[in-house]
C-alpha cells in the first residue's frame, strides 16, 4: 500500500442508496478498491474474494446483525472496522467497541466526517507500511523527510530535526488541518507522564518554526490555536 | 423516628405532671374543704368545750358560776350543758332537756362519751368539780370513732413520703410501659412512612391499635405503585417512541445529508442549484443536531441516559473538548479560543465526555448557526465554589429577548423551542452542576457553565 488510497474498503448497508452514495463519495475522495455488500452473505463473500483493509459495517442487516459478521470476519483476518449505524444508544456503541471495532459513527453523519474518520483509521493501522512510501511533507518551498528528519530548503541546503521535532512534526502531519491540543503533542513527545513539559513543547515548536517557516514569527504552517493546541496548516493554506 | 420518641416522651412528662397535679388539687381541695367546714363548725359555737370547762367553776357553795361573761355567751351554739359527778348524779344543768335531767349509769356515761346521748353529739370535758358534757344540736356534728395500733399509725407517718414517691414512680412506669408498646406499633407504621416517602412500597402488618393506620398506609402505598407503574410506562413508551422514530430517521437523513454534500460539492451543477444544496444539507444538519437533542433531553429527563463518569483534569479535559468542536465542520464560520486559569488547569473533575462535549457543541454551534460569519467565540475556565466555572462568549447578535426569557425560566404566552440549550442545562444538572445564560456585552450571547469538583 503506498497511499492510505489505495487500501481496499468493505462497505455493507442494508440500503442500497446509502450504500451507493458512500461509494460515490470515497471514490470522489480518492479511493479506489471499493467493495460493496448489500447483507452478511454477500459481505462473507466479497471478504473471502479478496481480504479488505478496512471494513463499513451496518449493523441492522436483513440476514443477520452487524456484530455477529464482524466476529465472523475478525475471525480470519485483523481487519480494522468502523461501525456505521442507526442505533445510537450507548449500549451498541459500546459492545461494537467492546468486540473490538475501531470506531463507531452513527447515523446521520456528515460524510466529511466519515471520510476523516477513515483516513485516520487507515493512517493509523497502517502507519509502518505507508511511512515507508511515505512522500516528502511539502510545507510552501520547503519540505521535511520525515524519514531522514531533514528539511529539505529552496536552496538545496537542508535542516536536520532533532527527534523531537521529528515526533512532533510526524504527529502533526498525520493530522493535518487538524488541531491538536498541547496534551495530544506532550503525550506523543512524552508519553502519559507529560505534565510540566508544557513549557518545553513551547520551546520545541518554536525551533521547528525556525526550521519550517519562512518566517517564524508570522508562522504559515504550524499555527497556534490560542489556549487549546497547534495546528499544521493544510496544503491549500494561503 | 425521631418525631415518635418525641411525642412519647412529651407524653409521658405530660402524663405524669397531670397525675401530680390532680394529687397536689386534691390535698389541696381536702385542706380546703377542712378549713372551710373547721371554719363554718367553729362558727356554730364561739368557745371549745375545754374554754367553757376552764371558765366553769364551782364555789364552796356548790354552785356553778362562769366568770368573766354570763352561761349564755359561754354556751353560744350549745343547746344544754350538764356537770355530773362521779356518781352520774346531775351536779348543774343549763337548759337541759326534761327528758336527759336524770341519773346516769356508768354504762350510759361510757356510751354517750364516746357516741350520742340521745341522738344529741356531745362534748365532755373531766374537770375537779366533775365531768361537764355540752350538747350540740341534733344532726349537727358526725361522730366517729376511730382505734389504730400505735405501729401502723407510726409507719404510715413515717413511710408516707416513701409511699408516695413509689407511687409515682409506679405511675410513671405504667406510662412508660404503655407508651413503649404503643411506640412499637406506631414505629412500624413510621418505618413504612419513610419508605414510602422514599418511593418506595410497603405492606405493613395491621394488627394492633395501629392496624386501621397501616391499612390506610398499605392502600396509599397500592395506590402509589399502580401510579407509578403507570407513570414509568408512559415515560419509557415516550422515550421508546422518540428513540424508535429518531432511529428510522437517521438512515433516511443521511442520505439526504450525503447527498446534498455530494451535489453542494459537484462543479458540474450550477452554481444555484448548488448553493440550494448547501441550504438542503444545512436544514438537514439541523434536523439532525434536533434528532439528537430531543432523544437525548427525553433520555436525560427520564434517566434512561446512563452518566458515564471518569476522572480527569480540567484544562486537558476542555482542550479536548474544544479541539473536537474546531475540527468539525460548524467550527469553520467561528474562530474560538480557551483561556484557562492556572487554579483550572489541573482541577479534578469527574464527567461523562461525551455529554459534556455535547453541551459546548450545542452553545458553540448555536453561536455558529445564528450568528453570520466569521463569529468569535471566547471560552474562559476558573476555579470558583469548589467547582469549575466555565463561562462561553461570543460576539455575535445574542439571544432574542423572547428565547433569553425562556432561558431564564420566565412565563410566557409563545416559548421559544430552546431544545439544544435545554439539553445544555439538563447536562450539566445530571453532573450536578448548573448552567445559566446571559447577553454578553456590549453584545453577543454569554453561557455560564458550573461543574462540582471531583469528590474526594
Amino acid at each position: 500500500m503506498q497511499t492510505i488510497y489505495d487500501a481496499k474498503i468493505l462497505l455493507v448497508d442494508d440500503t442500497p442508496e446509502l450504500l451507493e452514495l458512500l461509494q460515490q463519495h470515497l471514490h470522489a475522495a480518492g479511493y479506489q478498491n471499493l467493495m460493496a455488500a448489500g447483507n452478511c452473505a454477500a459481505a462473507r463473500a466479497a471478504f473471502a474474494a479478496s481480504r479488505p483493509d478496512l471494513m463499513v459495517l451496518d449493523i441492522n442487516l436483513p440476514d443477520g446483525d452487524g456484530f455477529a459478521l464482524f466476529r465472523r470476519l475478525r475471525a480470519q483476518a485483523d481487519v480494522p472496522a468502523l461501525f456505521l449505524s442507526a442505533r445510537d444508544a450507548d449500549a451498541d456503541r459500546l459492545f461494537g467497541l467492546g468486540l473490538g471495532a475501531d470506531d463507531y459513527l452513527t447515523k446521520p453523519f456528515l460524510m466529511q466526517e466519515l471520510l476523516l474518520r477513515i483516513q485516520n483509521l487507515l493512517q493509523r493501522t497502517y502507519r509502518a507500511a505507508l511511512q515507508r512510501s511515505a512522500p516528502a511533507l511539502r510545507l510552501g518551498e520547503r519540505t521535511v523527510e520525515l524519514e531522514d528528519a531533514l528539511v529539505r530548503l529552496p536552496g538545496g541546503g537542508t535542516l536536520p530535526l532533532t527527534a523531537t521535532e521529528r515526533t512532533l512534526l510526524q504527529k502533526l502531519a498525520e493530522n493535518r488541518g487538524h488541531i491538536l491540543t498541547y496534551d495530544a503533542l506532550c503525550e506523543a513527545v512524552w508519553g502519559q507522564d507529560y505534565y510540566g513539559y508544557e513549557n518545553s513543547l513551547t520551546v520545541h515548536i518554536r525551533h521547528l518554526r525556525e526550521k519550517i517557516e519562512e518566517n517564524a514569527s508570522k508562522p504559515r504552517w504550524l499555527l497556534t490555536v490560542r489556549g487549546i493546541g497547534y495546528k499544521l496548516a493544510g496544503e491549500d493554506a494561503r | 423516628m425521631k418525631t415518635f420518641a418525641r411525642v412519647v416522651r412529651r407524653y409521658v412528662l405530660a402524663t405524669a405532671a397531670i397525675i401530680l397535679l390532680l394529687m397536689a388539687l386534691g390535698v389541696a381541695a381536702l385542706i380546703g374543704l377542712g378549713y372551710y367546714y373547721g371554719t363554718m363548725r367553729a362558727d356554730s359555737f364561739r368557745y371549745s368545750s375545754s374554754q367553757i370547762a376552764d371558765h366553769l367553776h364551782c364555789d364552796a357553795q356548790g354552785t356553778f358560776v362562769f366568770d368573766t361573761q354570763p352561761a349564755e355567751v359561754w354556751l353560744d351554739g350549745y343547746v344544754w350543758a350538764m356537770v355530773l359527778d362521779e356518781e352520774g348524779q346531775i351536779l348543774w344543768r343549763h337548759d337541759l332537756p326534761a327528758a336527759l335531767d336524770h341519773p346516769y349509769t356508768v354504762t350510759e356515761v361510757a356510751s354517750f362519751t364516746r357516741w350520742y346521748l340521745e341522738d344529741y353529739p356531745v362534748f365532755c370535758q373531766i374537770r375537779d368539780y366533775g365531768m361537764l358534757v355540752l350538747g350540740m344540736p341534733k344532726d349537727s356534728i358526725a361522730r366517729y370513732n376511730f382505734w389504730s395500733a400505735p405501729d401502723l399509725l407510726t409507719g404510715i407517718f413515717k413511710n408516707s413520703g416513701l409511699i408516695l414517691a413509689a407511687v409515682l414512680v409506679l405511675i410513671l412506669a405504667g406510662c412508660l410501659l404503655v407508651s413503649w408498646r404503643s411506640t412499637r406499633s406506631l414505629q412500624v407504621v413510621a418505618n413504612g412512612l419513610d419508605v414510602l416517602a422514599g418511593g418506595g412500597t410497603v405492606e405493613l402488618p395491621t394488627r394492633d391499635f395501629t392496624g386501621e393506620l397501616a391499612r390506610r398506609l398499605n392502600q396509599t402505598s397500592e395506590q402509589l405503585r399502580r401510579r407509578n407503574e403507570i407513570i414509568r410506562r408512559r415515560d419509557e413508551a415516550r422515550t421508546n417512541w422518540i428513540a424508535g422514530v429518531s432511529h428510522d430517521i437517521r438512515t433516511p437523513l443521511s442520505l439526504i445529508l450525503g447527498w446534498a454534500e455530494q451535489l453542494q460539492n459537484d462543479r458540474a451543477v450550477p452554481e444555484a442549484a448548488r448553493r440550494k444544496a448547501a441550504g438542503i444539507r444545512d436544514q438537514s444538519e439541523k434536523i439532525r443536531a434536533l434528532v439528537e437533542d430531543l432523544n437525548l433531553t427525553s433520555k436525560l429527563q427520564y434517566g434512561a441516559q446512563p452518566l458515564r463518569r471518569e476522572a480527569c483534569q480540567a484544562g486537558p479535559l476542555l482542550r479536548g473538548l474544544v479541539a473536537d468542536f474546531c475540527n468539525g465542520p460548524l467550527a469553520q464560520g467561528c474562530a474560538v479560543e480557551l483561556e484557562l486559569s492556572p487554579q483550572a488547569e489541573n482541577f479534578p473533575l469527574s464527567v461523562d465526555r461525551a455529554l459534556l462535549g455535547r453541551a459546548l457543541d450545542n452553545v458553540l454551534g448555536n453561536s455558529v448557526r445564528h450568528n453570520a460569519a466569521p463569529v468569535r467565540c471566547w471560552i474562559e475556565a476558573q476555579v470558583e465554589d469548589g467547582g469549575l466555572s466555565i463561562t462561553l462568549k461570543d460576539d455575535g447578535r445574542g439571544y432574542p429577548p423572547a428565547v433569553l426569557a425562556a432561558l431564564q425560566g420566565e412565563p410566557s404566552e409563545h416559548t421559544p423551542h430552546i431544545l439544544g440549550l435545554h439539553v445544555v442545562e439538563q447536562i450539566l444538572q445530571a453532573h450536578g452542576g448548573q448552567a445559566s445564560f446571559w447577553q454578553n456585552q456590549p453584545h453577543g450571547c454569554r453561557v455560564q457553565l458550573y461543574l462540582p469538583g471531583q469528590k474526594t
